[in-house]
């Protein structure tokens, strides 16, 4: 019923009055000529309804009949419209609508990125934008081959990139590069192994190739200490030289500390100032400026990015949050001890860096001094470590 | 002459239909498909669907009474409204509370 009523009101009808004896007849005759007629009632008068094209007809039934009919009401979709045909006011905004939607349909609103595994999208949203991909441009204006290029460039981690425009929406698919798979048993690449670094040789654990020193040998940086090649009665062998060359090596650091120094120290107080990018307009929605350092305070800048979403599709409104951080600078004059201290941390910090998982330090000796205004820490350290380095020999297949 | 021919043939008519009737009822077939006669559904006391109805007779918000053949059938109730019509049928709606035939 509801679906014939909407039926009813797209196509329009008209609520119209009977007057005069014969309605019933009249009635009769409008059923009888194929005149659909619904929701004829009695009440202080007679009402009847048809559809609007079917009323005209009903005059020359009505006159046949007897009786008067007149229009009541008029309903439905058609005469609403009719309504509304002299509204300059409603044409100017139809042509209007339709301008901002042809203009509106040759600009780039939404940026997607896929494909990006370890690459965080909001950052190669931001690259997009400094390499000439932003919401809001025109897409004629688009260079798709240049921006693949840049980004590419951009982010070495990028193996493939294609950019795909869509209506307004245009696709960042990026593959990214995958390590190369361990081809130790597959690739039989003959290979020698070298010293990494001078040393004095403690312990040796040979599994492939020919030794060609021994426990107790010092050794320079880039000598041979296991061959590839087995040379036996009738034929050399060539391999992959494979073994742990433990040597004592010395590494020695020289760190400087000022002694005077600048400290920072949060203040508590953050600045937030935010900006809203809508349709690719900028809009500042803080009366904040920005901050700018002095001697006594610097600020922090850390930028936030929010976009509105519709499920997984980025619409072309953004809000753009710097927090600033305050931090109060002050000189400080470190004594010596303070000072010793922080060259010592950095030396433990510097020899974790460089100590690989087999390495261990033996020992270490340091010396410091203060020279013009600074504390200078000298390290020499003994580690034992592997120095084994692999060394292709390139050999010509027979 | 003619007045007699007319009659003759009403009769005819009159007859045949009941044979039609006859035969619908020995069949056990629907006498509203076999021999056209006037077919009500009634839905509670607030609707009704006449199919192979000859047109409205009277039409008041407490009685319609229709056409059927060639008896009227006369519905009587309160705020009663043909809800549709057309060429053979038609429904009712409204409170009825009596259905009444005529001869």
């Amino acid at each position: 019923m509801f679906v014939l009523t909407m039926i009813r009101w797209f196509v329009g009808y008209v609520i119209f009055t009977v007057e005069g004896n014969g309605q019933e007849r009249f009635v009769n005759l409008c059923a009888r000529f194929g005149f659909t007629v619904w929701n004829i009632r009695r009440k202080e008068r007679f009402f009847v309804c048809v559809s609007r094209t079917k009323y005209k007809m009903m005059k020359n039934l009505a006159k046949q009949t007897g009786v008067k009919i007149r229009v009541y009401k008029k309903r439905g979709l058609p005469f609403v419209l009719h309504k509304f045909r002299n509204w300059k006011s409603m044409l100017a905004g139809l042509a209007v609508f339709a301008a901002l939607l042809c203009f509106l349909s040759t600009r780039v609103w939404s940026i997607q990125v896929q494909g990006n595994q370890t690459l965080h999208t909001e950052l190669l949203l931001l690259t997009a934008e400094e390499v000439g991909l932003k919401e809001g441009m025109a897409k004629s204006k688009l260079d798709i081959l240049s921006v693949q290029n840049r980004l590419m460039t951009a982010y070495p981690e990028i193996a493939w990139i294609s950019l795909n425009t869509r209506g307004s929406a245009v696709t960042v698919m990026i593959g990214e590069k995958e390590d190369k798979p361990d081809i130790w048993n597959s690739d039989k690449k003959v290979m020698n192994l070298k010293a990494a670094r001078d040393g004095q040789i403690v312990r040796m654990e040979v599994t492939h190739g020919t030794p060609q020193v021994k426990v107790g040998d010092g050794v320079a940086q880039g000598q041979l200490l296991v061959s590839g090649i087995t040379e036996t009665k009738y034929d050399n062998l060539f391999t992959r030289a494979t073994a742990k060359i433990i040597a004592r090596t010395k590494h020695t650091y020289e760190i400087k500390i000022p002694l005077e120094q600048e400290e920072k120290t949060p203040t508590g107080s953050v600045i937030y100032r935010r900006a809203l990018r809508l349709f690719g307009v900028t809009v500042p929605i803080t009366f904040e400026t920005e901050p700018e350092n002095s001697d006594s305070f610097v600020y922090e800048k850390d930028l936030s990015v929010y976009r509105a979403k519709a499920g997984s599709t980025n619409l072309p409104a953004t809000v753009y949050q710097e927090a600033w951080t305050e931090y109060a600078v002050s000189r400080v004059r470190l004594t010596e001890e303070q000072a010793l201290q922080k060259a010592e941390e950095e030396l433990e910090k510097q020899q974790k860096e460089a100590l690989g998982q087999e390495a261990q330090i033996i020992s270490t000796d340091i010396r410091h001094t203060i020279e013009n205004g600074q504390l200078i820490l000298r390290a020499v350290s003994v580690w034992e470590e592997n120095i084994a380095q692999e060394s292709e020999i390139y050999v010509e297949e027979p | 002459m003619r007045k007699a021919q007319g009659e003759q043939e009403k009769q005819k008519e009159k007859g045949g239909m009941r044979g039609l009737a006859k035969i619908a009822n020995v069949l056990q077939l629907p006498a509203a498909v076999v021999a056209g006669v006037a077919h009500m559904q009634v839905n509670g006391n607030h609707e009704a669907v006449l199919e192979g109805c000859g047109g409205i007779v009277e039409y008041t918000d407490e009685t319609v009474r229709v056409k059927t053949g060639k008896c009227i059938t006369k519905f009587s109730g309160k705020n009663l409204e043909i809800k549709c019509i057309q060429i053979d049928s038609l429904m009712i709606q409204g409170f009825i509370t009596a259905i009444e035939f005529q001869f």
